[in-house]
């Protein structure tokens, strides 16, 4: 059927011109709607001869697939071709910064403190808080200073009208834990103390932590080995570390720990084996139990973590250097 | 305290570098802060002879010498009068430099060429004795460089000593020490007795011997003070710190510094009528050498003449009593206080003296002999002079006691974690003088007497550590039970909280705690404080009762540094008296000002407002129903702030701080803040499941016209209870005042979200629900829907 055939070919050229969805849907109609080229050939088959119809038919309805496949087709280009084209439009700069919020950040101290408390906790110590104004009894007395004790002078006390202190050290929360809980013991006290003192290295106010084990077999060799480890783990390296003598009235032997940092060794804690009158002005068998404590300043171990030069800065609270650690 | 490293190895001298001693000594315990260079102020100043002094021709006072300083003879002109044939002297040929002078030249004097200068110590910078040229030993060798001598080159050891050692502020311990590292035999001092050659004495009453238990004193008459003191022992103070006074302060220093007995010396005239040693009494008064005059009481032990106070024992003489240049018979103090007696008396006073340093950490109570003698021995070759006997005063049952200390082997070696040899203990304890005797399961020690801080058993453990070596004892980690603990469900530690604000945008900062008590009396008012008896300053001089003041500071401080938008906040103890007493808790508190959004294209540059920091503190408090009152802090906006109120009580407020604080803070935006008690914040439930409906709901807005000083919650209130339990969600959506809105109203939009939880809610019942609320609405608040 040469008719067919010329339809065919004259709707497949239109629809391949075609450029929009809508002159599709005209060229579809114009072939395919009720009164369309092709449906008109279909009824035509009426009027042709029968020997011939079955051949005419095949023919018309081939052209007739072939037409609606080819809609079909164009149709998706068409589809495709505008949503590209309508997110070609709502194409964004990439450069642009993404939208800003207020970041926060947690102050140098809380987070070397952070460190520190996860260090010792994962070993199987518990935390433990205090009052920041004490009395003479636990910053002092209990820990082996009695009233005209010389030691008591290397500690710049802040007193309070009423005779008590602005605690010098973390160690009455020791104090207060051997008071109420039975060996075995292991903890740490971070906190705020206070020392009447203010230059490069030394700030009235700072952070410190003090660490307590007491159990039935405990050596300067333990203490050793905790606080070497404790130094490695906190610098996240083996670190170089030295013990030498020193004295606090509440250990004995007392020894004073130094860090090989870039500007040789630097003091960094003060430890010792809790001294025996300690224990028993605690209620303690000191021949049973032995102890070791230790005790360092958070500030400047922060300090060294973050490489601040100056202790002072860390009470600067200036927002510009807070945002350096968050 | 310090001392001359030459000084040190005339006494102990291993054959190492100061750098390997003072190793040594840091790691005895004895730290060493700083090792000092010393060096005299001259160069290329010789030892010469005077060999010829003849009268100058053209000047009465000037001598032309001809000094021998092993380069041939050379005349020098000279003007002062002690020059003499056969002296050896200090002599700075032309090249030499002096501090004072510059750079010696051949010159000619009044027509004569000098071809040097002699020299006096005072210009050799030794001294400040000018007087005459200095006068040399006869038997030092011509030619000699004179900074070679005297130990005037020399470095200078500084330590940190701690409080228990006593024994080494002297050389005697620090040389003690450094034998016993070094294994030398350390002789310990002794003295000869100084024979009598004057019968003069004093009378030595003791009446607190708890106090003193021991006085010794010795008269020196006829003293001379013009003769100047021995150059080596001036640079042996010198070089310890201490300058040089006259032969009597000189001679009494060395000694101390030398065995480590602080002594004092007084113008005989002033004591003749005796010595007594007595606590002070109440109100007494004494001018003290520096001319200031105490008030002393009853803490204060005196030494005292005819009752009359003369000196602070162990501290500070008295000025009346003192040496003076006129003075020429002296008594010569040399006691043993006790350490009790002493403490606190320099701290009270400020009076922090060589000798209180010493006498409070405590002296070797058999030291006090051979100290006199000593001192008598020095003063007498210098000075000349006849000394008396030795007067003593001594209550023997209040001396101390060489204690006697036990130490058993499984003692030891628990403590220190391995087993030392026994043999090496042993030697330990006899180098330090301990007089080990060795018992059935361990040893016995002998406290000597300038160890009196050796009392227990852990002493002598740090002993046998220290000397042995912390670094050699073995290392070794604590083995326990691994056992496991309870979990915990508790929340809002100050870790969660500090966490959470870090995400709403803030920065933590940590304030001091003591404050301005302006500063209390503003920001936490109608309270009491603690109060500091010794603040660092005035502004600090009282613990704070609000962390605001703190907070507000930092802001202060950042917008002077041109920071426009500042959030901090910070976590910390606050204190007040209250009747029942001292309280100190945990607060948290915020502070934020400046722009909602940093800076940026996409974001609004709206500032800072009340309900910001509100949705920030709501964040915090979560699921917690927190009830709110208008607040009347005046620190605070009166309109514009909160108290929170949990259960019944008060835990804190938030707010924007009052428009007049502002403007003082130099804040050109609001500045809103908060503060809650930390304790509130802690939960310990573990959140509990509850259903969540399969069923649609339906969502119903209203926009409401109501009083413009209604609350939003009076009308959620009503919307709560009349909806029941089919409200799933409520929120206010609008609030909106102006063009279509009549004046003294404002328009809320509030949506309700409804939901069955077992079925599906039917559209007429909630349609029915929504219309009763709108008549509960208009009767109990006056409310009207805004399109009606």
């Amino acid at each position: 059927m040469l008719e067919a055939q010329q339809t065919q070919e004259a709707a497949l050229r239109a629809i391949e011109a075609a450029s929009e969805p809508t002159e599709l849907e005209r060229i579809r109609v114009d072939y395919l709607g009720r009164k369309g080229e092709i449906t008109l050939l279909v009824r035509s088959l009426r009027d042709i001869d029968k020997s011939l119809r079955r051949e005419a038919g095949r023919s018309i309805n081939q052209t007739k697939q072939t037409v609606e496949a080819a809609i079909v087709a164009r149709k998706a280009i068409l589809d495709r071709q505008a949503s590209d084209a309508a997110l070609a439009e709502e194409q964004c700069d990439i450069t642009l910064p993404g939208r800003a919020r207020h970041i926060g950040g947690l102050h140098p101290v809380t987070q070397a403190l952070a460190r520190i408390e996860k260090i010792f906790l994962q070993a199987g110590y518990e935390v433990a808080q205090g009052p920041e104004i004490e009395d003479d009894y636990h910053n002092f007395e209990a820990l082996n200073m009695p009233a005209h004790h010389p030691a008591r002078a290397m500690h710049d006390t802040f007193y309070l009208e009423d005779g008590k202190v602005l605690r010098t050290h973390t160690s009455p929360v020791q104090v207060r834990v051997m008071e109420s809980q039975a060996p075995p013991i292991r903890i740490i006290c971070p906190g705020r103390v206070y020392r009447r003192d203010l230059d490069r290295t030394h700030t009235p106010m700072f952070h410190q932590v003090e660490g307590l084990v007491i159990d039935e077999n405990i050596s300067f060799a333990d203490l050793k080995g905790t606080v070497t480890e404790f130094v490695s783990a906190f610098f996240e390296r083996e670190m170089q570390v030295r013990f030498r003598p020193s004295y606090f009235p509440f250990t004995e032997p007392s020894a004073e720990v130094d860090v090989m940092g870039a500007q040789g060794w630097s003091e960094v804690m003060g430890c010792g084996m809790v001294h025996p009158n300690v224990l028993r002005q605690s209620g303690i068998d000191p021949v049973k139990y032995r102890g070791f404590a230790f005790g360092f300043g958070v500030d400047r171990l922060a300090i060294l973590m973050f490489g601040m030069p100056d202790l002072r800065l860390l009470f600067d609270n200036d927002v510009r250097l807070l945002r350096q650690f968050s | 305290m310090q001392l001359g490293e030459k000084w040190l190895r005339s006494w102990v001298n291993p054959d190492l570098s100061i750098e390997s001693i003072c190793d040594q000594l840091t790691n005895l315990g004895l730290e060493v802060d700083d090792v000092i260079e010393n060096k005299p102020s001259f160069s290329g100043v010789l030892v010469g002879e005077i060999k010829q002094v003849k009268q100058h021709p053209n000047a009465d006072r000037l001598t032309i010498c001809e000094v021998d300083a092993g380069n041939g003879l050379v005349d020098v002109v000279c003007g002062a009068p002690n020059v003499r044939v056969g002296m050896k002297a200090p002599f700075a040929p032309p090249g030499a430099q002096l501090a004072g002078v510059g750079k010696i030249k051949a010159t000619k004097l009044r027509g004569t060429l000098s071809n040097g200068m002699l020299c006096s110590s005072d210009e050799l910078g030794i001294s400040d004795d000018h007087s005459g040229i200095m006068d040399l030993d006869d038997t030092l060798a011509i030619g000699t460089q004179l900074n070679e001598l005297f130990e005037l080159e020399d470095r200078s050891i500084v330590f940190d000593l701690t409080p228990n050692r006593g024994d080494c502020f002297c050389l005697r311990g620090v040389a003690r020490e450094l034998a016993v590292i070094n294994e030398f035999d350390f002789a310990d001092y002794e003295q000869n007795t100084i024979p009598s050659s004057c019968d003069s004495r004093v009378e030595i009453e003791l009446h607190d011997p708890m106090g003193c238990p021991r006085y010794l004193g010795r008269v020196i008459e006829n003293v001379n003070l013009a003769n100047p003191t021995p150059p080596l022992i001036v640079s042996r103070l010198t070089h310890a710190g201490l300058r040089s006074i006259n032969p009597i302060v000189d001679v009494l220093n060395y000694v101390m510094l030398e065995l480590g007995q602080p002594m004092h010396a007084f113008d005989l005239d002033h004591v003749i009528q005796g010595i007594g040693v007595r606590r002070a009494r109440n109100g007494e008064k004494l001018v003290l050498l520096d001319g200031e005059e105490i008030e002393l009481d009853e803490d204060v032990l005196l030494i005292t003449s005819a009752d009359k106070p003369v000196a602070v024992a162990g501290v500070v003489g008295g000025l009346a009593s003192g040496v003076t240049e006129n003075t020429t018979s002296v008594l010569l103090e040399c006691a043993y206080f006790s350490p009790s007696a002493i403490f606190g008396t320099a701290r009270k006073y400020g009076l922090n003296t060589d000798a209180a340093t010493r006498y409070e950490r405590g002296v070797d109570f058999q030291l006090q002999h051979r100290a006199i003698e000593r001192a008598t021995e020095l003063l007498l070759e210098i000075t000349g002079g006849s000394a008396g006997p030795v007067c003593e005063a001594e209550d023997k049952a209040k001396l101390p006691s060489n204690v006697t200390v036990e130490l058993s082997k499984r003692r030891l070696a628990q403590a220190i974690g391995e087993t030392i040899p026994d043999a090496t203990v042993v030697n330990i304890f006899a180098r330090l003088g301990l007089q080990p005797q060795t018992t059935a399961d361990g040893w016995t020690v002998t406290q000597p007497s300038h160890r009196f801080d050796i009392a227990i058993e852990e002493d002598l453990v740090e002993e046998v550590c220290r000397v042995y070596g912390y670094d050699r004892v073995v290392t070794r980690v604590p083995h326990t039970d691994l056992e496991l603990r309870q979990a915990s469900s508790r929340s809002g530690d100050a870790a969660d909280i500090r966490a959470a604000l870090v995400r709403l945008g803030y920065y933590e900062v940590v304030t001091y705690s003591f404050i301005d008590h302006a500063q209390n009396a503003l920001y936490a008012p109608a309270q009491a404080y603690p109060t500091l008896q010794n603040p660092m300053s005035a502004d600090r001089s009282v613990m704070r009762g609000s962390l605001v003041p703190g907070l507000l500071s930092v802001l202060k401080h950042n917008v002077a540094r041109q920071i426009e938008s500042v959030r901090v906040f910070e976590f910390g103890q606050c204190f007040n008296e209250l009747s029942e007493g001292l309280n100190q808790e945990h607060r948290i508190a915020g502070v934020s000002t400046g722009k909602r959004y940093p800076e940026s294209w996409s974001n609004d540059d709206s500032d800072v407002d009340f309900y910001d920091v509100k949705g920030d503190v709501h964040q915090l408090l979560s699921a917690m129903s927190a009830r709110l009152e208008r607040s009347t802090r005046e620190f605070l906006h009166p309109g514009q702030s909160a108290e929170v109120i949990l259960g019944n009580k008060p835990v804190g407020f938030y707010g924007r701080l009052h428009p007049d604080l502002e403007k003082e803070l130099d804040c050109s935006s609001p500045v809103v803040l908060f503060e809650l008690k930390a304790e509130v914040l802690r939960s310990v439930t573990v959140p509990q499941y509850s259903p969540v409906s399969a069923y649609p709901s339906v969502r119903r807005d209203l926009a409401l016209l109501v009083d413009e000083k209604l609350d939003a919650f009076a009308i959620e209130n009503v919307v709560r209870e009349s909806l029941g339990d089919l409200l799933v969600e409520f929120t206010v959506f609008d609030v909106y005042q102006g063009d279509g809105v009549a004046e003294g109203k404002k328009s809320l939009g509030v949506g309700m979200r409804l939901q069955e939880q077992h079925k599906t809610l039917d559209l007429e019942e909630a349609n029915s629900h929504i219309e009763r609320l709108i008549n509960t609405l208009g009767s109990k608040l006056g409310v009207q829907l805004r399109d009606a």
